[in-house]
């Protein structure tokens, strides 16, 4: 075949995971019997891996590290001691702290505990963003975690998230979910270290008890580590074990992933879960 | 947000303005400009934005506004030539060939970088190295993401030609080294 109306950039965006999900399987047919699309994405390919192994292209000079650390510390240091001036304000100022005001600053803190209930019920109880996954996903599993939006469509999910996240949420491609031994069935919002989070719910299906979890949220709010580390393709995968619960961490298009799941032997066997 | 979150993002945001600038000097002020306004700003940025298209996004601005001014006084644009050999990461785990060819091959990958326009070079980084998103890519350099994927697209094919012209690089070193051996 000489001649394809599919543009390269058609063949970029598959390279580079910004085709949706019908997309991606549109293409994916196509890419059977086209081979012009085929060598042009085994030439783009063949340039991304060119790319990659040149990473990183520069690294910031050490004067220049320790130029940014003196910096980030002195700031650190003139917001301590801004906090300090405002905490020690009231003696500085010789204010009479009355027992009606403490009675309406703890009036105060009631009422906006009680709008705020909801929201800090959702807050992830552990520091670590495994440590949150995993809590979250215990909930799931003990059936305290509804999911708030049940489907099996996972575009219908990722646009009921979408809707809701400030951050671009993605969910993991994988080429063809039809034949996975879990599939998706709902997702809910979390928060994770004060932003938001999307909490997506997998089933087993032959058996929906065994319940699979994925929470996503935006990399600087959450940080992927494991004690093995398994690269595949451009990713990495972390894995570990924590609370009983097999956990797979890795970062992709600024995000950080946390697949939780009671699946047990190697970590690749993690990866039933989408494909 | 801590302000040491800010620290991770260093060695992006100084490739990022070694590819605009194309000098060390000129994108060590760049990274260091960038991170005073960040520290200044950062407590009016909310908690769930993306501090990464962030960051990148000021950075992009102080460089626009120094070609501004530039402009009224025209210097040569000049590439720094050490920073072809200086900040490479090290290879320590790597055997000495493996190391000898991963070198020369970053060398030839960013001297073809270096070679292409600011609009491809930029959009280079910001999608092959630093990973961002075609929307994120569209935040940044305030344009659609259509002109993001096409401009992509012949930033790509741009590079592929240039490096084609270099050299190809795992015979090449051979015969390199063949070269240097006498007749």
């Amino acid at each position: 075949m000489n001649y394809c109306e599919i543009g390269n950039e058609t063949v970029l965006r598959f390279l580079h995971d910004e085709l949706n999900l019908d997309e991606r399987r549109a293409f994916l047919v196509h890419l059977k019997s086209c081979s012009l699309c085929r060598a042009r994405l085994a030439e783009e390919e063949s340039l991304s891996r060119r790319m990659r192994q040149s990473r990183p292209l520069y690294s910031a000079p050490d004067s220049l590290r320790l130029q940014i650390s003196k910096l980030v510390d002195q700031h650190q240091a003139r917001d301590r001691r801004g906090a300090r001036f405002f905490r020690d304000l009231p003696v500085l100022l010789h204010v009479r702290v009355r027992a009606w005001s403490l009675a309406a600053i703890a009036i105060a803190l009631v009422v906006s505990s009680l709008i705020f209930v909801p929201n800090i019920m959702q807050r992830a109880r552990a520091a670590s963003y495994v440590e949150t996954a995993v809590a979250a996903h215990r909930n799931y599993v003990d059936g305290k975690y509804a999911p708030e939006i049940q489907s099996t469509s996972a575009q219908e999910i990722s646009g009921w998230i979408s809707g809701r996240v400030s951050f671009p949420f993605r969910l993991p491609v994988a080429e063809d979910t039809s034949t996975a031994r879990y599939q998706i069935v709902g997702a809910r919002l979390l928060h994770v270290k004060g932003s938001n989070a999307a909490m997506v719910m997998y089933e087993n299906r032959t058996e929906p008890q065994e319940r699979v979890s994925l929470l996503i949220a935006p990399e600087n709010s959450a940080l992927v580590a494991g004690s093995e580390e398994i690269p595949f393709g451009h990713l990495i995968f972390h894995v570990s074990n924590s609370g009983g619960f097999r956990v797979v961490t890795w970062n992709a298009h600024s995000l950080s992933y946390a697949l939780v799941s009671s699946i047990s032997g190697t970590a690749q066997q993690s990866c039933l879960v989408c494909h | 947000m801590q302000d040491t979150d800010l620290l991770g993002y260093m060695d992006g945001l100084y490739s990022y303005a070694m590819v605009l600038a194309r000098n060390s000097a000129t994108a060590v002020d760049l990274v260091q400009e960038t991170y005073l306004r960040a520290l200044k700003a950062k407590d009016k940025l909310r908690e769930e934005s993306n501090i990464k298209s962030w960051l990148y996004t000021i950075l992009r601005n102080i460089w626009l506004n120094q070609l501004r001014y530039r402009r009224s006084r025209p210097e040569v644009g000049e590439l720094d030539a050490d920073e072809l050999v200086r900040g490479i990461a090290s290879d320590i785990d790597k055997d000495p060939y493996a190391q000898y060819v991963g070198k020369v091959e970053r060398e030839s990958v960013r001297k073809a970088i270096q070679q292409l326009p600011e609009e491809f070079r930029e959009i280079i980084l910001l999608r092959e190295y630093e990973e961002l998103s075609y929307q994120e890519i569209a935040t940044i350099l305030n344009c659609p993401p259509g002109t993001v994927m096409s401009r992509l697209a012949r930033a790509r094919s741009r590079l592929r030609d240039l490096l084609a012209a270099l050299w190809q690089p795992a015979t090449s070193v051979e015969e390199r080294d063949h070269e240097d051996e006498p007749a």
